[in-house]
C-alpha cells in the first residue's frame, strides 16, 4: 500500500487510527469494570446461597440423603430464577456427604477448586459459560465440612457478549466518521495552499507582477502568502535591472556605433579595402545584437507605453511573415505552407508579435532540409479564449540537452553555430519574450516523425482568457 | 543644396558632416535644440537632420517650433528610440521621415535625396525607365508591350525603385514600402523577392535594368551605377 500524497488523507488516517486507538483503549478498560461489577453480583449470590446451606447442615445428626434432597431443592429453586447453582459437601478428608449434580462436579478436577474461603471463575470444557467457584470451610454441631458452590456466569457471559457486539457495530462506524472528519477539516484548512499553488504555477509564465492570494486573515498560510510575495517581488526587481540593464547598454552603444559605421564608410569611399568590408560585416552584426537586444528589453517591459497593444489579426500577421519568407523557401525548394481559419484577434504590439512570428519562420526556413515542408497554422480555440500559432518543420529536431536551453538568452547549439555563424542566439528568446509579455507562452515540442514544433499562445481579444486576465 | 544637422554627439555629428558634405551638401551643425532653432530661423533649408534626444530642448519641440515658425524644409529624425510611439509622434508632428541609430551613411543620404525629390514635384501620372513602364494607377508593369506578371510586394519594390528615378534605394526603404518594419532584421530574405523580381525583368534575355550596389542598396537605371 502505498502512503497518501495529500495531507488531506494522511490526517483523516491519522485521526481514524488515533480513534481506533482510544476506542480500543477505553471499551477494554470498560468491558473489564462491567465484567468485574457482574462478578461481583455472582458473588454475593453465592454467599447467600452458602447461607442457606449452612442452615441446612444445623440438623443433628446430619442425614446425607435428606441434605441431598434439600440441596437438590435449592438448586431446582435457582434454576427456576434462571441461575445454574451446583452445590456439594464433602468431609475435610474428601469423603463426599450429599451433591446436588454428581455429574457436574466429576467434570470439576480438584486442581480447579480455589482455597478455602476463596473464590474463582473457570471454564469448563465443552461449556460455553464461564463458572464462578465458591469453597467454603464450615464447623457446624454435625462436625466440619467443605461446601463447594457453582455459579454459571451465563446471564453476565450474555450481557458481556452484547456489549461486545454493540462496540464491534459503533468503532467502525465511528471510525469512519472521524476519518471523514479529519479529511474535511484538513482539506477546508489547506484549502488557501491549492490556491496558492495554482497562483504560483502561473507566476513567471505569463505576464509580471502576479502574486500569490493573499485572505488577510494573518494565519500561518496567510504570513507564508507575504513572505513569499514579498521575495518575488525582490527577484522580479532583480530580474527587471538586469534586462533593464542590457537594453540600457544596448540603447547607449548605438550613438558611437553609428559614428564607427560612418567612419568606416567614409574611409572606405576614400580607398576600398577587404579589412574595411569586414570592419563593416563585424558593425553590422553587432547592430543586428544591439537590434535583438532593444527588442527583448521592449518584449520585457510587456504592455509598457512604449510599445501600446491594439488588437491584432494573428491570422493576418502570419499571412504576411509566410508572404515574406515564401521566396526565400521556394528557393531551397521548401514547402512553406499557412494553415489558418477565421480570424484570430489578439491584444498585441503588432511590431513586435510579427517580428516573433518571423522569428519562428526564419529559423524553420533556415534549418529544414531542402524538400521538406514548414507548416505555419493559427488556430482559435473559442472557449478557454486562447490562440495558438504553431510552425512545424522536418528538420533535424532539437537535441534534448539542448531544449531546456532553447529560449535561454545566446545559447546555442553546435548545430545553429554551423548553419547560421551569424547568429546570436537572441531570436527565440525574443519570441519567447514577446509571448509572455502579451500574456502568453513560447514551447517546442518535438514533432512526431521527426523536426519540430514551435508554438506561441496567445489569449484570445475578447475571449474567455482576456476576460479572466481583467479580473 | 542646404542642410542643417542638429545633433549633439560630437564624433557623430563630426562624422556625419563629413560624410555629407562629401556627398554635396552645405552643412550647418548645431550641438543642441535652441541653437538649432537659432539656425532654421535665419536660414532657408532644402533638408534637416535633427536628432530626438537632444539636452534641454529635445527634437520634437525643435520641429514643431520650426514647423510653427514656418520652416517646410523636410525633417528627417535621428532617434536611438525605435518604439512605434515614437515614430508615430515624430510623423505627426510634421517630421517626413524617421531613421534609428545605428545607421548606414548611404541610407541617411538616400532618403535624404528621396526627400528632397518628393517635395521638388507632384508624382508623375507614369513612371517609366528604358522599355519598363508602371502605372500606379492600374499597378501594371511592362516591358516593352509585355505585360509583367508581379506580386504584390514585387509590385510595390518596382515602384519604389522607379520613384527613386535612378536614385539609390535602401533595404530599409524597401522594408519600409513594402512590409511591416518589424520584418526588416531579414535583409537576406528581401534579397530573395529582389531576384525573383530581376529574373521577371530580365525574362525573355532582356537587358539588365536592377542593379545591386553592394552593401547599400538597389538601382533601376538602364547603366549600371
Amino acid at each position: 500500500m502505498s502512503w497518501p500524497r495529500t495531507i488531506g488523507a494522511r490526517l483523516g488516517l491519522f485521526n481514524a487510527g488515533l480513534v481506533l486507538a482510544s476506542l480500543l483503549g477505553l471499551g477494554g478498560a470498560g468491558l473489564a469494570y462491567v465484567d468485574r461489577v457482574l462478578i461481583a453480583g455472582a458473588d454475593r449470590n453465592l454467599h447467600d446461597e452458602l447461607l442457606d446451606v449452612a442452615v441446612m447442615l444445623e440438623p443433628e445428626p446430619l442425614d446425607p440423603a435428606q441434605l441431598e434432597a434439600a440441596l437438590t431443592a435449592e438448586a431446582a429453586e435457582e434454576a427456576a430464577g434462571g441461575y445454574d447453582v451446583y452445590y456439594r459437601v464433602t468431609r475435610p478428608d474428601g469423603t463426599p456427604v450429599a451433591t446436588s449434580a454428581p455429574a457436574f462436579w466429576s467434570l470439576v478436577g480438584w486442581h480447579l477448586l480455589p482455597a478455602d474461603g476463596e473464590r474463582k471463575t473457570i471454564r469448563l470444557p465443552h461449556d460455553p459459560h464461564r463458572l464462578r467457584l465458591h469453597r467454603n470451610r464450615l464447623d457446624p454441631p454435625t462436625g466440619p465440612v467443605c461446601v463447594d458452590l457453582a455459579v454459571r456466569l451465563e446471564p453476565e457471559d450474555l450481557a458481556m457478549t452484547q456489549l461486545l457486539r454493540a462496540g464491534a457495530l459503533a468503532v467502525p462506524l465511528v471510525i469512519g466518521v472521524a476519518a471523514v472528519l479529519g479529511a474535511f477539516m484538513a482539506r477546508r484548512a489547506l484549502a488557501p495552499v491549492d490556491a496558492i499553488e495554482r497562483a504560483a504555477r502561473t507566476i513567471g509564465a505569463g505576464p509580471r507582477g502576479r502574486r500569490l492570494p493573499a485572505t488577510g486573515t494573518r494565519d500561518e498560510l496567510d504570513r507564508l502568502s507575504e513572505t513569499l510575495n514579498a521575495m518575488l517581488e525582490r527577484l522580479e526587481r532583480a530580474a527587471q535591472r538586469n534586462l533593464a540593464f542590457a537594453g540600457d547598454v544596448a540603447h547607449e552603444v548605438r550613438t558611437p556605433l553609428a559614428v564607427v559605421r560612418a567612419r568606416l564608410e567614409q574611409a572606405q569611399a576614400a580607398g576600398p579595402s577587404p579589412a574595411l568590408d569586414e570592419a563593416l560585416a563585424a558593425v553590422g552584426r553587432l547592430e543586428g545584437m544591439v537590434r535583438s537586444l532593444l527588442a527583448l528589453a521592449r518584449a520585457d517591459e510587456g504592455g509598457a507605453p512604449s510599445a501600446p497593444q491594439t488588437p491584432t489579426d494573428l491570422v493576418e500577421v502570419a499571412g504576411e511573415v509566410v508572404g515574406f519568407f515564401a521566396p526565400a523557401a521556394e528557393a531551397r525548394g521548401i514547402d512553406l505552407r499557412l494553415r489558418a481559419g477565421a480570424p484570430a484577434p489578439v491584444l498585441a504590439d503588432r511590431t513586435a508579435l510579427a517580428r516573433a512570428v518571423a522569428n519562428l519562420v526564419d529559423n524553420a526556413v533556415a534549418y529544414a532540409p531542402a524538400r521538406t515542408a514548414i507548416e505555419v497554422e493559427v488556430e482559435v480555440d473559442q472557449a478557454p479564449g486562447w490562440v495558438t500559432l504553431s510552425v512545424a518543420d522536418g528538420g533535424p529536431g532539437v537535441p534534448d540537452d539542448l531544449r531546456p536551453l532553447l529560449f535561454e538568452r545566446f545559447a546555442r547549439g553546435a548545430h545553429a553555430a554551423a548553419v547560421r555563424p551569424d547568429g546570436a542566439g537572441l531570436g527565440l528568446p525574443l519570441v519567447r519574450a514577446v509571448a509572455r509579455g502579451l500574456g502568453g507562452e513560447a514551447e517546442h515540442a518535438p514533432r512526431p516523425g521527426g523536426g519540430s514544433v514551435f508554438r506561441v499562445r496567445l489569449p484570445l481579444h475578447g475571449g474567455d482568457a482576456s476576460a479572466m486576465s481583467i479580473v | 543644396m542646404r542642410l542643417l544637422l542638429v545633433e549633439d554627439d560630437r564624433p557623430l555629428r563630426d562624422a556625419l558632416g563629413d560624410r555629407l558634405r562629401a556627398a554635396g551638401w552645405a552643412v550647418d551643425e548645431a550641438a543642441n535644440g535652441d541653437d538649432g532653432l537659432r539656425w532654421v530661423r535665419c536660414a532657408p533649408y532644402d533638408a534637416i537632420v535633427l536628432d530626438v534626444n537632444l539636452p534641454g530642448r529635445d527634437g520634437f519641440s525643435v520641429l514643431s517650433e520650426a514647423r510653427r515658425a514656418g520652416c517646410a524644409a523636410p525633417v528627417l529624425l535621428l532617434t536611438a528610440r525605435d518604439g512605434v510611439a515614437d515614430r508615430v509622434r515624430g510623423l505627426d508632428l510634421g517630421a517626413d521621415d524617421y531613421l534609428v541609430k545605428p545607421f548606414a551613411t548611404v541610407e541617411l543620404l538616400a532618403r535624404l535625396r528621396a526627400l528632397t525629390r518628393r517635395g521638388a514635384r507632384p508624382a508623375p501620372e507614369r513612371l517609366a525607365v528604358g522599355d519598363l513602364s508602371f502605372d500606379p494607377k492600374t499597378r501594371v508593369a511592362r516591358r516593352g508591350d509585355e505585360r509583367l506578371d508581379l506580386t504584390p510586394k514585387e509590385t510595390a519594390i518596382l515602384e519604389a525603385l522607379l520613384r527613386a528615378e535612378g536614385g539609390l534605394v535602401t533595404r530599409a526603404m524597401l522594408f519600409d514600402t513594402a512590409w511591416d518594419a518589424s520584418l526588416d532584421a531579414f535583409p537576406a530574405v528581401l534579397d530573395v523577392h529582389i531576384s525573383n523580381l530581376r529574373r521577371k525583368l530580365e525574362a525573355g534575355g532582356r537587358p539588365r535594368l536592377l542593379h545591386t550596389v553592394r552593401g547599400q542598396g538597389f538601382v533601376l537605371a538602364e547603366r549600371a551605377p
